[in-house]
């Protein structure tokens, strides 16, 4: 599968996706949380991630277009479950008010009998012009989806034909942005709770981070502040997804900058969890990378067992046995 | 081409076809044509039909080709879903029995015995296992597609007969094609006809048209032949006949054969319906 989304983003296939974002097994998990869409940021294609359901109505009218305009594919991609599952009620535009946001579709390359032409990529095509070329354009997918970048290009994708509201990416509370906050998707009402740490809500649009969003984000706690993200997402050994990406296009001192991994495989994200981090950025106490309702004491346990017996079998069935959930055959 | 008056769109899986008909930057494709990847030519088949539909462009018709790795195995789930679907698209499966694009490796139609580079008969091993592998034209036929069809390169007219049956069905169909490959059986370029032919008459591989799952048509032999007639050709069957030799693969792979005879009634000589 992964193979076929990388081939749609070099076709160039204006392709639209949406994506009910799941944890990934092993151990099976059912609830959501950001890393199968983000395994994939690398593949050409744009990831919106819907905050709401309406959002998520509107970001697949909008992806559309964008897909349209660069003959790119983009990922709408909704919090499984949360969003999947939530009833909500929605403004629905009329046919009239997408047909003049979207304009008729002109297919760029068709497989016309009449005009027979092969289409393929072609193991010769210089790869590297190649993925400077899709680099560039997704620059330019990340300005033009930029309520502030060049100033010029929100207009242009906003659907204000129908909702003032809906853009690609959002700048909230501006009065204070000294403590900017990354984050994606749908995280459970806390958005406008704490108005000292939340001070700058940028919705994270993976992939066209680098370039715009992030920077932008990232730019505020240059100035010396600390800045958070907080995310659905890891990538094991690394880190935080959206965080690499913040770091990587941040100036200043990355010690400045803190991840907060929350949420992984549907764990609720608590307001007074939520709180107590930020309490902690506030002070300065908070680490760089931190685990959100980590039961450190039981990972612990664990890392001391592995360090122990040299062959400690899955961390799965480790854990299991710490907790004497079930009779673990590992020893 | 013909049986579509040109009005024909191809879609091509990786594969030895797709790499020889494509040297960059040139094309042998004269219909419009399209190579995605090497497990989803069916999936891409199914995509072509559909907007063809919404086009309303009812004359022209889709295509989807593969090799056998990419129709057995990789491409598998994709051409299943196709024939779930009944989608209006002809899948043809180039079949020589193994990954040939690669440098020969096995793959689920590469018949008992054969060696190829990753069934390589040393020591104990007398190369591709026994008891392994997918007869897809029967696979086809669970679905109960409309039109199910077998073919060689021996015989061209049954082949072109057989695609223009298969365009006078809408729907999934699918016609499996063998096509000898010199380099990975071990036989001279000149001999690919023979070999397709003898495949034929000694019935390892039957020659059948079905239409909903059921057999309607089948190639009659009219003396079939012993197996060794066609294994002993090949190189990559070439341990079965050196010394000490294993008489008892030949046999079994004889009654794989008789077991063909008895299952499509193909020794006799009217070519009647049945
Ligand atoms: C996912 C993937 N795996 C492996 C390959 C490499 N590959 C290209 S063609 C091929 C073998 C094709 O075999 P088959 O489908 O039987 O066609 P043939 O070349 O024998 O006609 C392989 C393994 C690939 N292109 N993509
Ligand atoms: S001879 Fe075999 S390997 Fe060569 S192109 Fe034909 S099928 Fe492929
Ligand atoms: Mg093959």
């Amino acid at each position: 599968m992964a193979e076929a989304v990388y081939n749609a983003a070099g076709l160039g296939l204006p392709i639209v996706m949406t994506v009910a974002n799941r944890a990934i097994g092993a151990p099976i998990n059912i609830w959501n949380d950001h890393t199968d869409a983000l395994s994939q940021r690398d593949c050409g294609w744009l990831q919106l991630f819907a905050e709401d359901n309406q959002e998520a109505l509107d970001l697949h009218i909008q992806a559309f277009r964008l897909a349209e305009e660069l003959s790119l594919p983009v990922m709408v991609c909704m919090d499984g479950f949360i969003l999947t599952h939530a009833y909500e009620r929605v403004d629905m535009p009329t046919q009239a008010q997408v047909d003049s946001y979207l304009p008729p579709y002109e297919l760029r390359q068709v497989l016309d009998p009449a005009d027979p032409v092969s289409i393929w990529e072609p193991w010769s095509v210089p790869k590297r012009s190649w993925k400077y070329a899709t680099r560039a354009r997704k620059a330019a997918a990340g300005a033009r989806t930029h309520p502030r970048v060049g100033g010029r290009i929100p207009a242009r994708v906003r659907p204000s034909q129908w909702r003032a509201r809906a853009r690609i990416s959002h700048q909230r509370r501006r009065r204070d942005r000294r403590r900017p906050r990354v984050r994606a998707g749908h995280d459970q009402g806390y958005r406008r709770r704490d108005a000292r740490a939340g001070a700058q809500d940028r919705r994270a649009r993976h992939h066209v981070l680098p370039a715009v969003a992030v920077r932008r984000g990232a730019q505020c706690t240059a100035k010396g502040e600390a800045g958070g993200r907080a995310e659905k997402s890891l990538a094991v050994g690394m880190g935080g997804i959206v965080g690499n990406n913040v770091s990587a296009s941040f100036s200043g001192s990355p010690d400045r900058v803190h991840t907060v991994i929350a949420g992984l495989g549907g764990r609720s994200i608590t307001r007074g969890s939520l709180h107590r981090v930020f309490e902690q950025a506030l002070t300065d106490s908070l680490e760089p990378l931190t685990f959100l309702d980590l039961d450190r004491a039981l990972v612990d346990r664990v890392l001391e067992r592995e360090r122990v017996h040299r062959r400690s079998g899955p961390i799965a069935e480790g854990i299991l046995k710490d907790l004497g959930v079930v009779a673990a055959k590992t020893g | 081409m013909a049986a579509t008056n040109r009005q024909l769109v191809a879609a091509n899986a990786t594969g030895c076809l797709e790499v020889f008909s494509t040297p960059y930057p040139e094309t042998s494709w004269q219909i419009p044509w399209i190579h995605s990847l090497f497990g989803n030519a069916a999936a891409v088949g199914t995509g072509i039909a559909a907007a063809l539909r919404v086009q309303g462009k009812r004359d022209v018709r889709v295509v989807a080709q593969g090799g056998d790795g990419g129709t057995t195995d990789i491409g598998f789930g994709c051409l299943s879903g196709m024939f779930e679907r009944n989608d209006d698209v002809l899948y043809i499966c180039y079949d020589n029995e193994a990954y040939m694009n690669t440098g020969v490796q096995r793959s689920s139609a590469t018949p008992p015995a054969a060696r190829t580079n990753t069934t390589m008969p040393v020591g104990e091993s007398t190369g591709a296992r026994f008891g392994q592998g997918k007869n897809l034209p029967l696979i086809a036929m669970a679905h109960e597609i409309p039109y199910v069809a077998t073919a060689t390169v021996a015989e061209l007219r049954d082949l072109e007969a057989k695609v223009r049956r298969a365009m006078e069905f809408r729907g999934a169909r699918y016609i499996h094609v063998l096509v000898p490959c010199p380099l990975g059986w071990g036989h001279g370029s000149a001999e690919t006809i023979k070999m397709a032919r003898l495949a034929m008459e000694t019935a390892l591989f039957p020659v059948f048209e079905a239409e909903h799952g059921e057999v309607k048509h089948v190639s009659k032999i009219r003396r079939q032949l012993p197996v060794e007639d066609y294994l002993r050709p090949q190189t990559r069957f070439a341990h079965l006949f050196k010394a000490p030799g294993h008489a008892d693969l030949v046999a079994r792979i004889q009654a794989l054969a008789d077991r063909n005879v008895q299952r499509f009634g193909l020794v006799g000589d009217a070519e009647d319906a049945q």
